[in-house]
């Protein structure tokens, strides 16, 4: 417990100097690499075709990373819901309550579960559209950091000059 | 809904064909209820499945638990024909009805029908769920409780797991009335109303099962 706040305590400390919005600091093969970092919620502005294994290396070998698509679609999220908090409380009480015998607790917990459900039932906006204009601005302030980031090679790679890009691979490290 | 172009991530090919799924399909008329219809139909399908593996196992304990009544009450002590048929007919009706209910969703405009139906389904149902808890109670004062053998145990997870089901699926049919009366038909309750046809005629299956086996095997 006390490792995973010092852990906490220490990522928070050094968010600044750790920043690689870029998305790409280990020369990754695969595409969660491919995206920023953090990454938008959608992750991708359009779903990528992959054609061999190891696709964001490839897309890097042929000099084809860091696209920007011909349009960007509109993109269709799940709404925000306070269903996910509701049973994590309900479900950790009803647990608790099981354990101990509590009973009107469980009782408690089900009928909030059941209720929360129910309710659930009742609401019909359950998506959001996120723009496509959005996503092209977003996509866009993401593809002008690629190209104003300096790339490193593998020898610095822990070093604080690693932005999130590395250099392509033909100048690179052995890979 | 906006009028939008909405892409689906992972939808590229949208004009793929509309494939149907078990049961009865809504059909054309019911359009604006088709593009949600066959994923949500076709995953509660699949929970169906997993579901009956759950009652499938319990019949299987039941059945290797017959012989264990450790001196307690048999099922020839403890079960009485005349009431597991009157609860089977509850039932079956219940399921005539609710099909009533999905012909009156497909062809009719008019809510009244269909929610007739609904309510007199809700009726048997309950009808069913009070038989079965008088059934319980006049078990138990014969001595018939779940601890006394092993042979009760597991007849006390197979039926009443199924009555706790039969609970689940009057309240939500409840619930789905509330929506009819809050949203009228639209794609959602509709969606709902056909996934809970099919819980409800599984049960009907089920109790097929658990009156054949439990009952019928008992006393024979």
């Amino acid at each position: 417990m006390l490792c995973l706040l010092i852990q906490l305590w220490v990522s928070v400390r050094d968010r600044h100097h750790n920043d690689v919005f870029v998305g790409d600091p280990w020369d990754g093969r695969s595409l969660e690499w491919a995206t920023s970092s953090p990454p938008p919620e959608y992750n991708f502005p359009v779903i990528p075709e992959v054609f061999s294994r190891d696709a964001f290396m490839a897309e890097k070998e042929q000099g084809k990373a860091y696209q920007v698509p011909d349009e960007f679609p509109d993109i269709e999220m799940p709404a925000n819901s306070a269903m996910g908090v509701i049973i994590a409380v309900t479900g950790t009480a009803m647990a608790f309550g099981l354990t101990w015998y509590m009973w009107w607790l469980v009782i408690l917990s089900a009928m909030v579960t059941l209720v929360a459900i129910i309710a659930r039932g009742y609401v019909r906006k359950t998506t959001r559209t996120i723009p496509g204009d959005e996503v092209r601005r977003t996509h866009l302030a993401w593809i002008e950091c690629v190209r104003r980031t300096t790339p490193v090679d593998r020898s610095k790679e822990q070093t604080r000059e690693n932005r999130g890009l590395p250099v392509p691979p033909v100048e690179g490290a052995v890979q | 809904m906006t009028t939008t172009t909405k892409i689906h991530p992972g939808h590229t090919d949208q004009a793929r064909p509309r494939a149907h799924h078990p049961g009865l399909n809504l059909g054309p008329a019911h359009q604006e209820s088709e593009d949600t219809r066959e994923e949500m139909v076709f995953g509660f399908w699949v929970f169906m499945m997993s579901d009956l593996i759950v009652f499938g196992l319990l019949f299987a304990t039941y059945v290797t638990m017959l012989g264990g009544t450790a001196g307690g009450p048999g099922p020839s002590d403890l079960f009485e024909l005349k009431s597991a048929f009157i609860e089977t007919m509850l039932l079956l009706i219940s399921s005539f009805t609710f099909g009533m209910a999905s012909l009156a969703l497909k062809y009719r405009s008019d809510r009244k029908v269909l929610v007739a139906w609904l309510l007199v389904t809700l009726l048997l149902g309950l009808g069913f769920l009070a038989h079965e808890l008088y059934d319980f109670h006049k078990m138990f004062t014969e001595g018939g409780v779940p601890s006394r053998s092993g042979f009760l145990s597991a007849f006390f997870s197979l039926v009443p797991l199924h009555g706790l089901h039969v609970i689940g699926a009057c309240i939500w049919l409840i619930a789905l009335l509330g929506q009819i009366a809050v949203h009228r038909l639209d794609p959602p309750t509709k969606t709902g109303l056909m996934r809970l046809a099919i819980l409800w005629h599984f049960l009907d299956v089920v109790w097929i099962g658990i009156f054949s086996l439990v009952y019928l095997g008992g006393i024979v």
